[in-house]
């Protein structure tokens, strides 16, 4: 009997009898294989090549395999570019209205989320560089120690004023009702939200702002029920004043630069705080199909 | 793996930041190229850009960590290899899809090569030699750094299926590398 009958003899045996079937892997094995924590020499002898094998899959990247990065980054870079001149000039002005009601929300649940230390520089860039182009769009407070954007001050209405503190702005801090109540900012968030309409909710707000509602309500899924209840009537003294957060003359984007606000970066999720659970399973499908 | 600064690159990238980007390309292209080289070898850089663009325009509206990110890349990657295999197919001058099939030149060429650098390509070469799905399951678990859920979801199987495939993969493996033939007495 050669090696090749004997080992098919036991193939058809039981396979999880290690006796009769030296092959036999249970599903421990076969994980710690998988995640490359059985290395050759510990790994059952039989399996003991294929665990090198594996290793040499996941090895560390070599310099062939990296060698396109910069021409690569710069094929993207290029692609990204032409793609965000072709978004500006799509842009219809009631797109950008909408979007600037969105990040007129934002800032003003920036400001009082404790995101306004982005004015002392104590956040990573992208944030502060997200908070400075919202508030530049509002047309109000510049952060005082942030790099000025170029001709952002000419831009502004009120040019010569001294900017006023960033929570002044939009967000009216302290004019929040009874604990437990929902702040202006959570409500003008909210009015963008459902401002939305049908499988465009969500999309209109920035991963930042979105992030806050789902915070707010518990989850994703709540958020509809959640802003629904905030923009029912109460009796809070309040009430009203944060559905009016934004006076006509504060709109952005009506004699704007178009791309103002419709090109700009989103603001970044990069304080890291927010939970990180599952992934969009929107996000989860291939976005060219 | 970008570890805990992902959620932080992630947000860099999607507003447009270069290097950012460039630490997600890092991460991932060597991922890509190698899943190419078993589902798609004849393409796997063109695939690789094609899958990159996809990412481009889409990583704006991603949300989630760094697993669910690399689960939508290779969403998307699968994507490449399954409409490549299309064009492949309508073009009768060329040679058939071959994923995963490729067959050894010599019986031993593969191990041997295994067997004396144990090259990521050698290794690579050795898998693409299993059955298709065996190897892709194999490929996505190992280099992907998938789990057998985003595995399984990704192509459209089910988790037991995905074990059972993996399982087998690496059982064919054993056999045509067997210990006797690389290792001797480990």
């Amino acid at each position: 009997m050669d090696t090749d009958d004997a080992s098919s003899a036991e193939m058809r045996r039981r396979p999880t009898d290690r006796d009769a079937d030296p092959l036999a892997l249970d599903d421990e094995t076969v994980e710690r294989l998988l995640s490359g924590e059985l290395p050759p020499a510990q790994a059952p002898p039989e399996y003991a090549a294929v665990a090198a094998l594996l290793a040499a899959m996941a090895a560390a990247p070599s310099q062939e395999e990296l060698a396109g990065q910069a021409a690569a980054l710069a094929e993207l870079r290029a692609v990204s570019s032409a793609r965000a001149v072709a978004i500006r000039r799509a842009a219809k002005p009631r797109r950008r209205r909408r979007v600037g009601l969105a990040a007129v929300a934002v800032a003003g649940a920036l400001a009082t989320g404790g995101v306004a230390a982005a004015a002392t520089g104590n956040l990573p860039e992208p944030v502060r560089k997200a908070t400075r182009s919202i508030l530049v769009t509002v047309g109000g407070a510049e952060p005082a120690t942030s790099d000025p954007l170029p001709g952002s001050s000419a831009r502004h209405p009120g040019g010569g004023q001294p900017p006023p503190p960033t929570g002044a702005t939009v967000g009216a801090p302290g004019t929040t009702g009874a604990a437990g109540a929902a702040s202006p900012n959570l409500k003008g968030l909210c009015h963008a939200y459902l401002a939305g309409k049908g499988a465009e909710k969500g999309k209109k707000l920035d991963a930042t702002a979105f992030q806050v509602l789902a915070r707010a309500a518990a989850g994703e899924d709540k958020i509809q029920a959640y802003c629904q209840r905030l923009q029912l009537p109460n009796p809070e003294p309040d009430d009203t004043k944060p559905k009016g957060p934004m006076p006509k003359d504060q709109e952005p984007g009506a004699s704007d630069d178009p791309g103002q606000g419709q090109g700009g970066p989103p603001p970044s999720t990069g304080a890291g705080d927010q939970s990180q659970g599952q992934g969009n399973p929107q996000a989860m499908r291939s976005p060219s199909r | 793996m970008i570890g805990p600064e992902f959620p932080a690159v992630l947000g860099a990238a999607a507003s447009g930041d270069e290097e950012a980007f460039g630490r997600l390309w890092h991460d991932l292209q060597p991922r890509l190229l190698r899943y190419f080289t078993v589902a798609a070898p004849a393409a796997a850089e063109d695939l690789a850009s094609e899958t990159w663009l996809a990412v481009v325009g889409g990583i704006d509206r991603f949300r989630g960590n760094e697993p669910a990110f690399r689960a939508w890349v290779f969403t998307i990657a699968r994507h490449e290899v399954l409409d490549w295999h299309r064009r492949a197919a309508r073009r009768p001058s060329e040679d058939p899809p071959a994923t995963g099939q490729v067959e050894r030149a010599a019986p031993d060429d593969p191990a041997a090569d295994a067997l004396e650098g144990l090259s990521t390509q050698a290794a690579l070469a050795v898998v693409a030699t299993l059955p298709p799905d065996q190897a892709e399951a194999i490929v996505l678990r190992v280099v992907a750094g998938l789990g057998v859920d985003q595995v399984a979801s990704l192509m459209g199987k089910r988790p037991g299926t995905v074990r059972v495939l993996t399982h087998r993969g690496l059982r064919k493996l054993a056999q045509r590398l067997g210990p006797d033939r690389i290792w001797g007495v480990v």
